[in-house]
């Protein structure tokens, strides 16, 4: 590029208007002979070509001999990167790298879903359609051991593997033809009736297939066998039976599965269909999916609780100088605890509806001032019933620890993303706090809370303690 | 003013019946237009579902108009701004200024995370921007009063911009004015760390110095300078005086940057013909204004006292 003669340097800079003291001043102002700086309306309007003609020469004349303008221009340009998740953009201050870490916090929870859903599959697998034992399909592809190693972790993360176990344990023993064989010799009556009842469906699904398939009463039984194949070892079948099954099984979901597999438990043991024992066992399966469905939410707390070692890892690598490296999973508090119905309904959609492959959890605050939050990055919204009568205005989230403030000086926190909460109090003395306003973490130690009344409180322990601020 | 000054100029000498009937519908023809455009942006506002009457609704347009239209702006240049507000945006901001909490509610939900994303960006350092954006949702709540009144820096939002490019505007002022005047206020100590009594002294310095610049030279270079479009001489203050990337200063303007980049080669490359003509005309031969342009005399001052007190303290030293 052609170099600017020195002269010319100097002489235009010599032109460029000594900083005053800026005023909020009209585009009349700025015809005049005296200096004035144009205001924040017109410097918006100028970076989104929104002037007029006459405005923009006026603008620009000024600008090209006010080096404070163009700063100020310079500064308000817009970020051209690129839209962040909402729950990242709700805790201010996050510097861009927290897109990594989210995708790495994405992943990590990706995987711990993964591993809950085949608990919660090997433990709706048995039991569940009036059979003493099921086939289960040897994983041709995985090894014993590795089935082993994946069932155990399965049971101490659900806390339900002694049930769950001995279910499972019993369907290895049986290989699919003699399980078929076991159904056809039960004894007669409502058990029978059904068993059989089923068998024959079995069997004109067996007939139509023409393959000689393991039985399962429910038409996804395929399917739950195969997840179970992930899960635990069975007894080897045939390569072709088993290859058929996998085949068949591909195109579907097996999150579907699972979910759909729960309902038709839960409705075939509501409605009755099985006898004493049977639903003595159903209810013991019921149990059982309820603490896995709690240990689910338990296995997302720690997973958010205490990140993977990479996770900490980027964790330490991206937080601020001092900021603790690894989220804190348990708090004290000096108030009172409050179960929301938060968990009753995180449980309750484990359930009855599939979960998704990826979540990715979002917070926001609607119009009427109710919390709302997603797991599948905005699609779809739950309310969050915190406390009646509160409308709240202000939200921060940091990992999995949520504040959440509003009318009445009402502050909640929760430390596992929302399903529990507990109420903070500012101060103990009795005084109006005004509506809280804002809330703002830089990292999980370090909080501000500021109210309607100008008052701000800041923390230095995650919340545990508030000052003041003068 | 001298714009209305000069509209009145423009008015006919003789008061002609014809003209004044024909200035007449002109003036009602557009209060009809004004009218009309007034329902239809109150109604694409949504006024009415944060309290704001149709009343109020129109007094602030009306303000809004005599705040940024011209003395002599014709009708179709006040239709034209008139159109061009963000009556969205701008309801919005007047209804939470007078305190209406869903106004205020959506406000919030909107705006309050591109308000600290916007101070991050500008500020570039956390807790400065966290006290900027807190300063600044302060006072857009409103927490001074005035009167018994709180007193919210909303109602100075004018619609002509987005609300979110007002709001980043609003951080970048008050992030300039307050950091600005802190850097005046460095303590010595800092400043010798910082090695500022070593500090080569400004060059600008001795442009002021008449006797080392040719005046012709300086008053060809003015005049040159002047004579350039206003957008040049911005260009070029951004590029060569800020030191701005050509990426910025095309997002300033609303071009790519390979678009500055060839203005600012074609700027510069005639502006040296420019000065070395403005300078033949000022009685210089072409090889001497190419020269005058190309050298600088102040690169070669030459200060004779210090050299001969130098020299006066080497000899005596024994």
């Amino acid at each position: 590029m052609a170099k600017l003669p020195k002269i010319v340097w100097h002489r235009l800079r010599r032109t460029s208007v000594a900083p005053d003291p800026p005023g909020n001043v009209s585009k009349a102002s700025m015809t005049s002979n005296v200096v004035r700086h144009p205001d924040a309306n017109l410097l918006a309007a100028f970076l989104e070509q929104s002037l007029t003609k006459r405005e923009r020469e006026l603008f620009m004349k000024h600008l090209a001999d006010c080096v404070e303008c163009r700063e100020q221009v310079a500064l308000a340009l817009p970020e051209t990167r690129l839209q962040t998740p909402a729950s990242e953009s709700l805790s201010p201050m996050r510097p861009r790298s927290a897109w990594e870490f989210w995708q790495v916090v994405r992943w990590a929870t990706l995987a711990a879903s993964l591993g809950v859903i085949g608990v919660v599959v090997v433990l709706h697998h048995p039991e569940s359609n009036n059979v003493r034992t099921r086939p289960t399909l040897a994983p041709e592809n995985k090894p014993a051991a590795e089935n082993a190693k994946q069932k155990a972790a399965a049971g101490e993360t659900a806390g339900a593997a002694g049930g769950a176990a001995s279910v499972s344990a019993k369907a290895e023993r049986l290989s699919p033809e003699s399980h078929l064989a076991l159904k056809l010799d039960r004894a007669p009556g409502k058990e029978q009736a059904e068993a059989s009842g089923e068998v024959s469906k079995f069997q004109v699904r067996e007939m139509k297939d023409g393959e000689g398939r393991a039985a399962s009463r429910a038409p996804r039984a395929p399917l739950r066998e195969d997840a179970n194949e992930a899960s635990q070892p069975a007894p080897p079948v045939s390569s072709s039976s088993a290859s058929a099954f996998r085949s068949r099984s591909e195109p579907h979901d097996l999150n579907a599965a699972a979910g759909s597999t729960a309902t038709e438990k839960r409705s075939a043991a509501i409605g009755g269909v099985l006898p004493a024992q049977q639903t003595a066992k159903a209810r013991e399966d019921e149990s059982a999916h309820d603490e896995v469905a709690q240990a689910s939410g338990a296995a997302d707390k720690s997973a958010a609780a205490a990140p993977p070692a990479e996770v900490q890892n980027a964790l330490k690598a991206k937080a601020p100088a001092g900021a603790p490296a690894q989220l804190s999973g348990v708090n004290t508090y000096s108030h009172e605890d409050k179960l929301s119905s938060t968990a009753r309904f995180s449980a309750a959609g484990a359930e009855t509806a599939p979960t998704p492959a990826v979540v990715i959890s979002r917070w926001t605050i609607s119009a009427s001032g109710k919390v709302e939050h997603s797991i599948d990055g905005g699609k779809t919204w739950q309310g969050v019933d915190i406390e009646d009568g509160i409308s709240f205005r202000a939200l921060a989230v940091v990992g999995a620890e949520v504040w959440v403030g509003g009318t009445g000086g009402a502050l909640y926190h929760s430390t596992n993303n929302g399903v529990h909460w507990a109420r903070v109090s500012l101060t103990l003395e009795q005084v109006s706090l005004g509506d809280i306003i804002a809330i703002s973490f830089t990292d999980p130690a370090h909080g501000t809370v500021t109210t309607s009344t100008g008052r701000t409180w800041v923390s230095a322990d995650a919340g545990q303690h508030w000052g003041r601020k003068q | 003013m001298v714009n209305n000054q000069s509209a009145k100029c423009s008015e006919p000498l003789v008061n002609e019946p014809g003209l004044e009937t024909e200035r007449i519908q002109r003036r009602q023809q557009f209060v009809g237009e004004l009218r009309s455009l007034f329902d239809d942006l109150f109604r694409k506002a949504g006024a009415d579902k944060f309290g704001l009457s149709r009343d109020d609704f129109d007094g602030i347009l009306v303000e809004v108009g005599a705040k940024y239209l011209p003395g002599d702006a014709g009708h179709p240049e006040a239709l034209e701004l008139y159109r061009s507000l963000r009556v969205e945006e701008l309801a919005l901001a007047r209804a939470c200024a007078c305190g209406n909490e869903p106004a205020w509610e959506l406000f919030l939900i909107r705006y309050r995370e591109k308000l600290y994303d916007a101070a991050w960006s500008i500020a570039k350092e956390e807790s400065t921007a966290r006290e900027l954006a807190d300063s600044l949702y302060a006072d857009l709540f409103g927490t001074e009063t005035r009167d018994g009144k709180r007193i919210s820096k909303l109602i100075y939002y004018a619609g002509r911009g987005s609300l979110e490019g007002w709001l980043r505007a609003v951080l970048a002022q008050e992030f300039v004015n307050r950091y600005r005047s802190e850097r005046r206020t460095v303590s010595l100590e800092e400043r010798n760390e910082a090695g500022v009594q070593f500090q080569a002294p400004d060059s600008a310095g001795q442009s002021d110095d008449p006797t080392l610049v040719d005046p012709r030279l300086e008053a060809a270079t003015d005049e040159v300078l002047t004579a350039l479009p206003a957008e040049d001489r911005f260009i070029l203050a951004c590029y060569y005086l800020d030191e701005r990337s050509l990426a910025d200063i095309g997002r300033m303007l609303g071009v790519h940057e390979s678009t500055i980049s060839r203005r600012v080669a074609k700027i510069t490359e005639s502006l040296s013909k420019r000065i070395v003509k403005a300078l033949v005309r000022r009685g210089m031969s072409k090889r001497q204004a190419e020269e005058a342009l190309q050298v600088d005399v102040r690169d070669f001052s030459f200060d004779v006292r210090k050299s001969l007190l130098k020299n006066n303290v080497a000899r005596d030293e024994p």
